[in-house]
């Protein structure tokens, strides 16, 4: 296994997430959810199957439980298809998200980090299949700019987008099946993942690569702020799989898994910008973020990466 | 996996590498070891299941279809002529021999035998760390390669001058060709040939040793492509160190790993080229860096082997080419720095 640092301390929360966008989004998230109704009690993990009774947070009114085997994190009691499908294309946060007012500021926000993350996925694929040009499929895609990015990168012969979300319309595409599926930050909107996985493996043909993203339930800043999280609520965030969930995920779905790292840039971000909500008892992080320069903190965050417990997890599998 | 994929695999010489390649050889459903050989009688003694011998002629006798040999750079060219003679496919550890000489003499052997596949352990070039790097120079983003500088060195320790790579006869050169070889290889690999030599060869500690204890040389290609690099014995820590800097970027690999990880993590860091228009501080580019916690290169190593002789196909590395070039680059620095 591998593990992953990548410094650059140019990159801020406000930069890819501005407050003023982010607040109505979160807004409109917690209105759809406070109006949803979950019935039942804490199932199992969605990943391994084990038995849950720990709760990590509630959050709006959702709880979130702690898988003891593997640390995932999901809602304890996941929501229905239809409620799902309800917040992702159908709701006011979906239509707000789909507006082109949202998207072109979200193609200027994230043009660079998009395109270090096309680098990432470029250098992936120079490493285990060659330099070529590829059959793609970007799954689940939410960005018109970012699948245009995608579209330019040197590694794609033709681009198929499967399962997107508003306004992003699904591609005639091509026939037959892809070498490389991008699988960017979708896990985390899954209530059943191994499903997912399984209409991926059949659609990659043998050898070929899965590319994804996700929000990591065992990161730093997910587990230190909980329910204070900002950036973690329903039902953005249905499963958080941590790098040991998500190796289990990945194997038992047909994919050896070639890589799993945590090169996330924001932990220590997010928490120095939550600050005000970190408990008084919590005397060590009080001390980091009270007496820590910033070289502290970016070393803090280089360990954090380097040691697979950041909350941004990449990974890269070969179908089986 | 039928039959006619198991090769029957006899290995020569049970010291470290041969006890290495026995547990990786066990690990491959593709291999299936017959007999282990050793002068020392007792370095076989550990494998009372299988056919144990002193001499490595008896081996041969043997109905092998593939023999490893990990023995002595004295006896090993001998070894692989035979071998290639009888039909066998030969993987022969690093160094191939102690001249020249040796390899072309293995060479005109190899030719003799026709198609039989011949390997030399270079397994530095499957590290994980040196895969990815070989990606990222290929992938041509960074342009073209500049210059290189390595640095592979290790402490001689307590007993360096009764071990048999010190004993003149028995291992034919110092330092850089037991170990700077691996750095050479990976030099030619990723610069290609070098045409123009400079070299200081010393014992700079250990004097009453034949052999060099520190080889430092500056190698330069047709192209103006220009290597360094510094094999050691007296490197009190251990360290592996490769750097290649490109037009547009570069990538230093830090760290191999070993068993007792002596030589540290193995890492490689890499980053466009940034000047003042880019960077937050100009000399401190953004860098990528990974780290790698397991070592794959003899297993990828032994699957190459068995890949090329099953699927008849031409071993794309560590050929007799490649050793060939390696030794020629170690007696180049010989000459020069002697």
């Amino acid at each position: 296994m591998i593990r992953y640092e990548f410094i650059d301390s140019s990159v801020r929360e406000e930069d890819i997430h501005p407050d003023s966008i982010f607040d109505r989004e979160r807004f409109m998230a917690r209105n759809f959810v406070r109006d949803m109704e979950i019935a039942g009690g804490i199932q199992p993990c969605p990943v391994c199957g084990t038995g849950r009774h720990e709760i990590l947070i509630t959050k709006w009114g959702n709880r979130y439980a702690i898988c003891p085997e593997t640390w995932t994190i999901s809602l304890a009691t996941m929501p229905g298809d239809k409620t799902v499908f309800r917040y992702y294309h159908e709701s006011r946060l979906s239509r707000f998200r789909a507006s082109r007012e949202y998207q072109v500021m979200m193609s200027e926000k994230r043009k660079d980090l998009w395109e270090g993350q096309i680098g990432w996925i470029e250098g992936r694929i120079s490493r285990y299949m060659g330099n070529d040009r590829y059959r793609v499929i970007d799954w689940g895609s939410k960005s018109v700019g970012w699948l245009e990015s995608l579209n330019t990168a040197g590694f794609v012969e033709s681009l198929l987008v499967q399962e997107p979300l508003p306004p992003i319309g699904e591609s005639p595409g091509f026939e037959g099946p892809a070498d490389i599926v991008c699988l960017i930050d979708v896990l985390q909107r899954q209530t059943n993942p191994h499903g997912l996985l399984e209409k991926i493996a059949g659609r990659v043909r043998t050898g070929g690569l899965l590319v994804a993203s996700c929000r990591a339930g065992s990161g730093f800043d997910v587990l230190t702020l909980r329910e204070k999280s900002e950036s973690i609520f329903p039902l953005d965030h249905i499963l958080l799989p941590s790098p040991r969930g998500m190796e289990r995920l990945l194997e038992s779905s047909g994919f050896d898994v070639l890589e799993l790292t945590t090169p996330g840039l924001l932990d220590i971000r997010y928490i120095q910008n939550a600050a005000q909500s970190v408990p008084t008892d919590q005397y060590f992080l009080r001390y980091l973020l009270e007496q820590g320069d910033e070289f502290l903190l970016d070393r803090m965050q280089g360990f954090l990466q380097r040691n697979n417990l950041s909350s941004h997890m990449r990974c890269v599998a070969r179908k089986k | 996996m039928g039959d006619s994929r198991l090769l029957r695999t006899g290995i020569i010489g049970m010291g470290k590498m041969g006890r290495i390649r026995k547990q990786e050889l066990d690990a491959h459903p593709g291999f299936e070891i017959i007999a282990v050989c050793d002068s020392n009688v007792d370095a076989t003694n550990d494998f009372p299941d299988l056919a144990c011998f002193t001499l490595w002629e008896e081996v041969l006798s043997l109905d092998l279809d593939a023999l490893f040999v990990c023995t002595y750079n004295s006896v090993a060219p001998d070894i692989v002529c035979a071998a290639l003679a009888k039909g066998l496919h030969v993987f022969c550890e690093k160094p191939p021999g102690q001249s020249v000489e040796d390899v072309q003499r293995i060479i005109r052997a190899e030719k003799k035998a026709g198609g039989k596949v011949l390997k030399f352990g270079f397994n530095h070039r499957f590290h994980h760390a040196v895969m990815e790097a070989k990606a990222i120079v290929d992938r041509g983003k960074y342009g073209r390669i500049l210059w290189a500088r390595g640095i592979y060195g290790k402490a001689g320790g307590l007993y360096f001058k009764e071990d048999w790579r010190s004993d003149k006869t028995l291992a034919g050169g110092g330092i850089l060709l037991d170990q700077g070889i691996h750095m050479l290889d990976l030099m030619t690999y990723f610069l290609g040939d070098f045409v123009e030599i400079k070299s200081f060869v010393e014992s700079c500690y250990w004097k009453e040793m034949d052999f060099e204890d520190n080889a430092f040389a500056l190698m330069k290609t047709e192209e103006g492509k220009v290597a360094m690099i510094h094999s050691s014995a007296t490197h009190w820590k251990h360290k592996f160190s490769l750097d290649l800097f490109m037009e547009d970027g570069y990538l230093c690999i830090n760290g191999i790993l070993s068993s007792t990880r002596s030589y540290g993590e193995e890492s490689i860091t890499f980053a466009k080229k940034q000047f003042e228009d880019e960077a937050l501080a100009f000399g401190r580019p953004r860098e990528e860096a990974i780290y790698f916690d397991r070592d794959d290169s003899w297993r990828l190593e032994n699957e190459e082997f068995h890949d090329c002789i099953i699927g008849k196909k031409k071993l794309p590395q560590g050929n007799s080419e490649d050793a060939l070039k390696v030794m020629r680059l170690v007696h180049k620095i010989y000459e020069t720095g002697q």
